[in-house]
């Protein structure tokens, strides 16, 4: 299996398949646009946005989901299940906050449309059903809102919740 | 030195390279360059390491404002959730409204009625002061009653209507109650028309209407067009039209006349419409079609609306026709709408003749495999049985390529839909075999046993909200203890509302 290789921002060097690689839209076009061939195993790239522990995070999960068919174009419009979350994902997604957070970064910045989807759900299913209060508690958010202007948000939301 | 002839060769790329990368991309290319010159090298190191210190810690506030992201996060979250998210802080607040502006549907309806005056006002005075946008829907409802009386109520809300422009005019999605059995005059009335001039008209794509009482056509437009008759609405895309079917054509007309982009008529039409929209040349803006209602003299119109290249997204036909006299046409009929109406098929009714009719068509039994495939966006899937049909080969193909399904009927009898088990938990027939011999055998209970799905199963079709059964048999429930499982607990139990429902319509 032809690798490359990458590294990330702290210097660490990532041996990974060419076809685990390939499945970040970012890299699958790097390595077209560059012309680099499936056996040039030399090839280093540099990923800048990346922490060596992080992108090992995602290598990892890349790794798990090699194999899976590709996401079907959806309906960006219609408001997605989100208790499907594999239990594979459920476990690898059990981190802090702060590393969750970099591992969305990660998968927007590399383009892995999977990753962003599991981990943006995983976000999801934290702000569900919550309070506003319970949410800025969760995510340490000031509230910046003066009460009138809290007050004004309140009755347009009202109007909208009404068929 | 390899890396440098990358860039040398490959530098028109780089800007492709750049803007893919996206933040940061000066640094990567610094990176490539000078990957082989110690100095340049460490410089750049450093830097990514300043920017790895801060990037850990992260916090909410950071990743929010990225729009991907922020819009990815709450695509997953209802309109509870969202107006929730709108109240946390300022941020959040602009970023739910806009995914509530272009993703859910948000309504501001006005209710044209006397004791409804007071909050209408509010809603106009929001409109004409706000700097939000926050609603994409308005709904404008005049009073359906006979007790109206014209001379009374809406005075003071169309004297506000009038006193100030929308600031808050942008709405995509337009729905209009409204009857004509009032006065000219009428304050409601009024309202209705000037609110229409007011919004941005070619804003809106989606038109709904509801209109009681006509008197002449002429009449039916007048709220349509602008103080110089000029037509309001001429970017429609969809229209929705809930009035009676010989004014429904006069309306129709009207706005085949004036908006050229119209897509599709939401609603059901039928039969007696088609010779209309094939005269207009319109027949491709029939989504949905009941063709339930069809006699033998409709047989040529519908022949000629089959072959017009209609793409449906759902059809109603009766089986009986492939059983009688016109069978032949009507199977070619069915057969036409099908071929052309592969892709857009949303709900789909299938019975074993129509199947058998599609089959025919092309190759035997190759639709009972492959029906999936040929008809991939199906959302909606209703399959009515006849005795002793082997539902397995056709079921077993749908998990596998409706994964979207939202909602699956199923009519069968007792015994087809013990036989389909295997099949929706995704195990071989042996292995079932052998489960349920030691469960009558040896009497054990595996009701809550988990049995590990080997090849795709009901439970691979995540969107799956109903599953509905519907028993050809007056049998009771009791007659399940045969199976093994309990389908209900097969499949995301919070979400699937299983009904049995008997022959007799009782639900067990």
């Amino acid at each position: 299996m032809p690798v490359v290789r990458l590294q990330s921002v702290d210097g660490e060097v990532f041996p990974v398949d060419v076809e685990i690689a390939r499945m970040s839209f970012a890299i699958r076009n790097m390595l077209d646009d560059l012309g680099v061939q499936d056996n040039d195993a030399e090839e280093v790239i540099p990923l800048p946005n990346v922490t060596g522990p992080i992108l090992r995070k995602v290598i990892e999960w890349c790794t798990h989901h090699k194999d899976d068919p590709p996401p079907p174009e959806e309906d960006d419009t219609r408001e997605k299940r989100t208790d499907d979350i594999p239990a594979w994902d459920q476990e690898f997604l059990r981190v802090d906050q702060a590393v969750l957070f970099d591992i969305i970064l990660a998968a927007n910045y590399l383009d892995i449309k999977g990753l962003l989807d599991v981990t943006c759900k995983t976000v999801a299913n934290m702000i569900k059903g919550k309070t506003p209060e319970e949410i800025r508690k969760l995510f340490n958010i000031k509230n910046d809102f003066t009460p009138a202007e809290e007050e004004q948000i309140r009755k347009e939301n009202e109007w909208c919740e009404e068929k | 030195m390899q890396e440098w002839t990358i860039l040398r060769v490959y530098g028109s790329f780089f800007n492709k390279v750049k803007s893919m990368i996206g933040v940061g991309s000066n640094s990567c290319i610094t990176k490539i360059m000078c990957s082989n010159s110690d100095e340049s090298m460490s410089q750049g190191h450093e830097s990514f390491c300043t920017n790895a210190v801060e990037n850990s810690g992260l916090e909410m506030d950071y990743i929010i404002p990225i729009e991907v992201i922020s819009l990815e996060i709450f695509r997953n979250l209802s309109l509870k959730d969202l107006l929730t998210c709108s109240l946390v802080s300022k941020q959040w607040n602009s970023v739910a409204r806009k995914v509530l502006y272009e993703n859910k549907k948000c309504t501001a309806s006005l209710i044209l009625e006397e004791e409804k005056e007071k909050p209408n006002i509010k809603i106009i005075d929001y409109l004409q002061t706000t700097d939000q946008r926050l609603f994409n829907h308005l709904v404008i409802k005049m009073s359906f009653g006979n007790d109206h009386d014209c001379e009374q109520g809406c005075q003071k809300l169309l004297e506000k209507v009038e006193s100030a422009p929308l600031q808050h005019a942008n709405f995509r999605h337009l729905s209009l109650y409204i009857s004509f059995s009032h006065e000219e005059d009428c304050c409601a009335f009024q309202v209705v028309k000037t609110l229409c001039r007011m919004i941005i008209s070619e804003k809106v794509d989606h038109l709904t209407l509801c209109i009681k009482s006509f008197r002449n056509q002429v009449e039916s437009c007048s709220a349509f067009r602008d103080k110089n008759d000029k037509f309001l609405f001429t970017n429609l895309k969809c229209i929705e039209i809930f009035v009676n079917t010989l004014n429904r054509h006069e309306v129709l007309e009207v706005f085949f006349r004036h908006s050229p982009q119209l897509q599709e008529i939401r609603g059901k039409m039928e039969v007696s419409d088609l010779p209309f929209l094939l005269s207009q040349n319109r027949s491709y803006l029939v989504k949905t079609l009941d063709l339930t209602q069809a006699r033998f003299s409709d047989l040529d119109t519908v022949l000629k609306f089959a072959k017009s290249q209609p793409r449906l997204k759902s059809v109603s036909f009766d089986d009986n026709y492939l059983q009688a006299g016109s069978k032949y046409i009507w199977g070619e009929i069915f057969s036409l709408i099908c071929e052309y109406s592969k892709n857009s098929l949303e709900d789909m009714l299938i019975t074993p003749p129509m199947l058998n009719i599609l089959s025919q068509s092309h190759w035997p039994g190759v639709y009972e495999r492959s029906i999936a495939r040929v008809f991939p966006n199906v959302q909606v899937f209703t399959f009515e049985g006849t005795h002793n049909y082997d539902l397995t080969t056709l079921f077993r193909t749908l998990w596998t390529v409706w994964d979207e399904m939202e909602t699956i009927r199923l009519s069968a009898t007792p015994t087809e839909i013990v036989a389909l088990e295997p099949t929706l938990i995704g195990i071989f027939t042996e292995e079932w075999d052998h489960w349920r011999e030691i469960k009558n055998n040896e009497g054990i209970d595996l009701k809550k046993m988990q049995y590990a799905p080997i090849r795709p199963s009901l439970r691979n079709c995540s969107n799956l909200q109903h599953f509905l059964v519907h028993l050809n048999s007056d049998v009771s429930y009791k007659w399940f203890t045969q199976g093994l499982i309990d389908i209900s607990n097969e499949i995301h139990p919070k979400v699937v509302k299983l009904a049995y429902t008997g022959a007799n319509g009782s639900i067990f």
